[in-house]
């Protein structure tokens, strides 16, 4: 539930001006003979006056934010702040540096400037940028007069929170990682189901070929489906200041494993997800990701793990099973394309 | 340019673009680039600048206006616009090119140029700290028009502030932009030279530039330039009903011209402006006594600018030093006074031309750059100081023979006229003075014309304009400032140095030389200046009705009792009033000492010679011949003033008023707009009429008409809740279920029929004939 208190009504440095004129205004008529000033003073009056009335009077706003599924970096969400109450006000926010409004490269500039009449909703299209767990809001809200010389701060609470995941690599052509995973696939197709009729969607290299030959059709070997239960425990660890790049491993790894049906269990700096499978899980696992920063595991820990992914201040290393890679030789530095719930 | 097309030869699409990138006109595309990126708001907060800008110009040009010289053989006024325009020009183009801090610079630059060159143009260059304080006694109320070379001042200091509030406008700095125009409006309101609409115009701008330039320089949304525009427009009501300022009513000239005001306070007491008012009354007190071998008139002051309903002194003081006075060129001889003040002077009366005054005083006295002495403070009651004057007695033969060789500096200083004299007075005072052949005639002539023609009262209506056309064309009478302001006018037509002086006449002479004066002595009368000669005096006020209604006044006050209205000398014998030896109010001029005061008639001359009584009688001739004239013409111009009206042509009301109401008319419709009263009305209207166009149109119009009227009967449609499920929720009849069918039915399937459209309508047309 978000807190929403209005502070009391406070004259600007613009409304100090003002009143200043005003003194001197009246000191100089006052001293020096009126001249117009009157017609200074007045109509300056007026709009101090009409102004504190006017945000007197305004509705007290609530400030509310749409929640934004978390995402990949590059991808775009909707945001919409919804400010209730009544008046005019000026509304500030400033997004996370995990996302831009997607109309500027200046992180500087905020996403919402803006003088409305409320109640008013805001659309924001943010697209995600970079790795973290973000808060968004809370926004800055003063309810002022038409020329800004009075002005009521509105103190909220409202945010929403924003997650976006490691951006993961592509994987190396020679297919290391791939084949680490498939190949345990591969021993196990030997538990023979049935064959059957070949159908496009099956890939060419499924086509049993001996059989094929024997009929006048293609026809492809199926096995049994596997019950895969094994865990793939990945334990990573980074220097300060490649938390990033151990992140976006651990999530391409991870990635991988899933697909291929293994149970994930992820152990890094700031936490342990136990092993675990399907959409959810790798929710989780995408999010402890996100948020995890550098440190270290117990080795004995790292030791025990089939993947070992240790982001060092010069390279990063990769120990699959056995042996061990730089992190060049088994990824590229190309963006997976943003399909998000792929296969699990 | 490389030519890519695709197989079959056509455009490929970037060079559609490329091909786009030559044929583009680069002025033009900019411009309709520039027009598209413009929004309600920056024209508007733009609109604010200008007016910002325009009242600030506004008074410039009336400065120029009342000066009215030329430069380089232009007129000033020309060269101002010209000055503005380049100014404007230069920065539209710099707000695109210069960074705000370069251009900053450059503003401060103009002005330093500007103040430069005036401060160049004086004869004398004043060192810093005199132009600290002349900066200081502006800024508390002396008029720019009273500056020396007030033309080059205004020329000078014009393009800073047009430059950099325009640039500053154009960059989005509206805040900074409504700072250097307030800053300069400011300025000008200090100095008095402002008037209170114009002032009203800049003030309102700068608010609707800092509010419309807030909305711009952010996102905005809704009805938020409805409430700048409701809050801008209140400001331009206010000060028409409140006063918050002491001393200040909302029109200066009204109050200043109420009953309390008196001649003396008007003219006198007036340091260096002098204000013309309507209805004055006269003070009976005794000022002080002067001991003197002549009487004189008691001269305080003068003036040599005439701004058309007032005068200034131009040119700032010097401190008094005996040895900057000097004697008139002419043959002169040195008459002493001896002043008593009987009640606190701010002015030291003494003879024309003092030379020397007593130590007692001396220190606080300054000389003005008509020559004049003026008091720094005050003189107290029971003072008393010595002044030496040189005086003039030129005959009139000497004043025939003096010629018209002026010297430069003082036509320069003495024939201004403002702009706003109309042609018609220097024609009709060119008529008058036909068989003038020499100024002292065309002097004499129009002082005798004046005291014939006019009556005498001190109860008049001020007129608006030109003070001088009114007296001339439309006024039956006047008092003295009037008599004097129109016969330095006339005569300026011609080309004769002349201007206004004011002080008090030799008052009540009670035997030995010595002389009572009071406060409704005070009196305003003309100086001529004749070459080798130096100042002579002409009184064009008729001296009897004058004598009568300051009798009246001394008799009045003692009938009531006043102490004040009497010295030792002149107090009333016991037989009572009416046994009061008349005053005789010696209108003192050359010769005076040589015949008995009470027979004096002409004040500038007393030895009437042939010359003299020729004048005279021309013009008394020409009377029978010049009053037809003017009467007629004041009926023309009355008539004309009805055609114009009865040809729809309204006579406009000035410039900044018409500004003014139309802000205020749009602050109006904003109000309208935004309240619920507004709101209703306009359903109203979007409820009732139908403009027909095209099919489709039409019943996506009926369809809003039908939407519109349905949550007028029941209530608003929740956002999410389509259109449907609404009509559903609050049982439409078939016929509201037909329109929405009809709707959707020209949405989504092709072709619209005129009449589907007709049907449309016309179930609108029925469901609203309901209720």
């Amino acid at each position: 539930m978000n807190v929403t208190r209005t502070s009391e009504i406070t004259i600007t440095r613009r409304g100090k001006v003002a009143l200043v004129v005003i003194v001197l205004a009246v000191l100089m008529g006052w001293r020096f003979g009126s001249r117009s000033l009157n017609f200074v003073a007045a109509p300056t009056l007026a709009a101090l006056v009409v102004g504190a009335l006017h945000v007197r009077r305004s509705g007290k706003p609530t400030v509310e934010f749409s929640e934004v599924d978390a995402g990949f970096p590059g991808e775009q969400r909707t945001l919409s702040v919804t400010v209730t109450g009544s008046g005019i006000a000026t509304v500030n926010l400033v997004l996370p540096r995990g996302a831009s409004d997607g109309q500027t490269d200046d992180e500087s500039v905020a996403a919402i400037d803006a003088t409305v009449t409320l109640p008013h909703t805001f659309e924001l299209q943010p697209t995600l940028e970079n790795r973290g767990i973000y808060e968004i809001g809370p926004p800055t809200v003063r309810q002022r007069g038409a020329l800004g010389l009075v002005e009521r701060r509105v103190e909220t609470t409202a945010t929403t929170s924003l997650a976006v995941y490691p951006q993961r690599y592509g994987l190396a052509r020679d297919g290391v990682v791939n084949r680490f995973f498939t190949d345990e696939l591969e021993t196990e197709r030997q538990e023979f189901d049935r064959l059957r009729e070949y159908t496009p969607e099956d890939p060419l290299r499924h086509i049993h070929w001996k059989s094929s030959a024997k009929h006048d059709e293609f026809l492809v070997m199926e096995f049994a489906p596997t019950q895969r239960t094994e865990v793939v425990t990945i334990a990573a660890t980074a220097t300060t200041g490649r938390a990033d790049e151990m992140a976006r491993a651990s999530a391409t790894i991870a990635d991988v494993a899933l697909a291929a049906g293994f149970e994930v269990e992820l152990v890094v700096p700031d936490g342990v997800l136990p092993p675990g499978q399907g959409k959810l899980h790798r929710q989780s696992l995408l999010r402890l990701l996100a948020g995890t920063g550098s440190g270290s595991i117990p080795d004995s820990v790292t030791a025990e793990s089939d993947v070992a992914i240790e982001a060092g201040a010069d390279e990063t290393s990769v120990r699959i099973a056995d042996r061990a890679y730089g992190l060049s030789d088994v990824v590229t530095d190309d963006r997976r394309t943003p399909e998000m719930e792929g296969v699990a | 340019m490389s030519q890519r097309r695709d197989t079959r030869g056509r455009w490929l699409p970037t060079d559609r673009l490329e091909r786009a990138a030559a044929d583009r006109v680069p002025w033009w595309d900019e411009l309709v680039a520039a027009w598209a990126r413009l929004s309600v708001v920056r024209l508007a907060a733009l609109a604010g600048s200008a007016g910002l800008l325009l009242s600030t110009l506004f008074v410039l040009e009336t400065v120029l206006n009342t000066v009215n010289t030329t430069l380089f053989t232009v007129e000033t006024k020309l060269l101002f616009y010209l000055v503005v325009g380049v100014s404007l020009v230069a920065a539209t183009v710099l707000a695109r090119y210069v960074r705000p801090r370069v251009a900053l610079g450059l503003g401060v630059g103009m002005l330093a140029i500007g103040l430069v060159w005036h401060t160049i143009s004086l004869d004398t260059i004043p060192d810093p700290l005199a132009l600290l304080a002349s900066n200081v006694e502006l800024l508390t109320g002396r008029r720019v028009t009273e500056i020396v070379k007030a033309d080059i001042w205004g020329l000078g200091v014009a393009p800073a502030p047009t430059f950099l509030t325009w640039y500053l406008a154009l960059r989005r700095e509206y805040v900074t932009a409504a700072a250097v125009g307030g800053a300069t409006l400011g300025y000008f309101v200090l100095t008095g030279d402002a008037t209170g609409m114009v002032t009203l115009l800049g003030v309102t701008s700068g608010a609707a530039l800092i509010g419309f330039g807030d909305l711009d320089n952010s996102e905005w949304g809704g009805g938020a330039p409805d409430y700048v525009a409701i809050v801008v427009a209140l400001m331009v009501v206010t000060p028409l009903v409140v006063t918050i300022v002491p001393g200040g009513a909302a029109s200066p000239v009204t109050f200043l011209g109420s009953e309390s005001t008196t001649m003396e306070d008007n003219i006198v007491s007036a340091d260096s402006d002098l204000e013309i008012l309507g209805s004055v009354s006269q003070s009976a007190s005794v000022r002080f006594t002067v001991e003197s071998e002549q009487a004189r008139y008691w001269r305080t002051g003068s003036f040599d600018r005439f701004t058309g309903d007032g005068w200034v002194r131009s040119g700032g003081e010097s401190s008094y030093q005996s040895e900057t006075l000097q004697e008139p060129p002419g043959e002169t001889e040195y008459l002493l006074q001896e002043v008593d003040v009987e009640s606190q002077l701010e002015a030291l009366p003494a003879a024309w031309r003092p030379i020397e005054v007593s130590t007692s005083v001396a220190d606080r006295i300054d000389v003005t750059q008509n020559g004049g002495l003026q008091v720094a403070g005050r003189i107290d009651s029971g003072e008393s100081y010595q002044v030496l004057s040189a005086v003039t007695n030129p005959d009139a033969q000497t004043l025939i023979e003096a010629g018209t060789d002026y010297p430069e500096e003082i036509t320069e200083r003495y024939t201004q006229l403002p702009a706003s004299t109309p042609d018609r007075v220097g024609e009709q005072t060119s008529e008058l003075l036909e068989s003038a052949e020499t100024p002292y005639e065309a002097a004499r002539i129009t002082e005798q014309w004046l005291k014939e023609n006019r009556e005498y009262s001190l109860d008049v209506e001020r007129p608006d304009g030109n003070i001088a056309d009114a007296f001339l064309f439309e006024m039956e009478a006047g008092y003295c400032t009037y008599y004097a302001t129109t016969m330095v006018t006339m005569l300026r037509t011609q080309g004769i140095p002349a201007r206004l002086a004011v002080g008090y006449n030799a008052g009540e002479p009670t035997g030995d030389g010595e002389y009572v004066v009071r406060g409704l002595n005070s009196h305003a009368w003309v100086e001529v200046y004749f070459p080798d000669v130096g100042w002579v005096p002409f009184d064009p006020t008729p001296a009897d009705p004058r004598q009568d209604v300051e009798q009246a006044a001394i008799e009045n006050a003692r009938a009531s009792g006043s102490d004040s209205v009497d010295t030792e000398e002149t107090a009333p014998a016991d037989s009572g009033p009416g046994e009061i030896q008349t005053p005789s109010i010696p209108d003192a001029g050359p010769n005076e000492s040589e015949r008995p005061a009470a027979q004096v008639q002409n004040p500038g001359f007393t030895q009437v010679t042939d010359r003299d009584q020729i004048a005279a009688s021309e013009a008394e001739e020409f009377n029978a011949t010049f009053e037809q004239p003017v009467t007629q013409s004041a009926e023309n111009t009355d008539d004309e003033l009805d055609e114009a009206g009865s040809e729809g042509q309204p006579i406009l009301p000035p410039r900044e008023q018409l500004a003014l109401g139309a802000i205020a008319l749009i602050g109006a419709v904003a109000g309208l707009r935004q309240s619920s009263v507004g709101r209703r009305l306009s359903t109203a209207v979007r409820i009732r009429y139908q403009r027909r166009r095209d099919p489709a149109t039409d019943i996506e119009r009926a369809h809003e008409r039908l939407f519109l009227l349905l949550e007028r009967r029941h209530r608003p449609r929740r956002s999410g809740e389509t259109h449907r499920q609404y009509l559903d929720a609050v049982g439409a009849d078939p016929r509201a279920r037909r329109i929405a069918e009809l709707r959707e039915r020209a949405h989504y399937a092709d072709g619209v029929s005129k009449s589907a459209a007709d049907e449309a309508v016309s179930l609108v047309e029925s469901i609203r004939g309901d209720s």
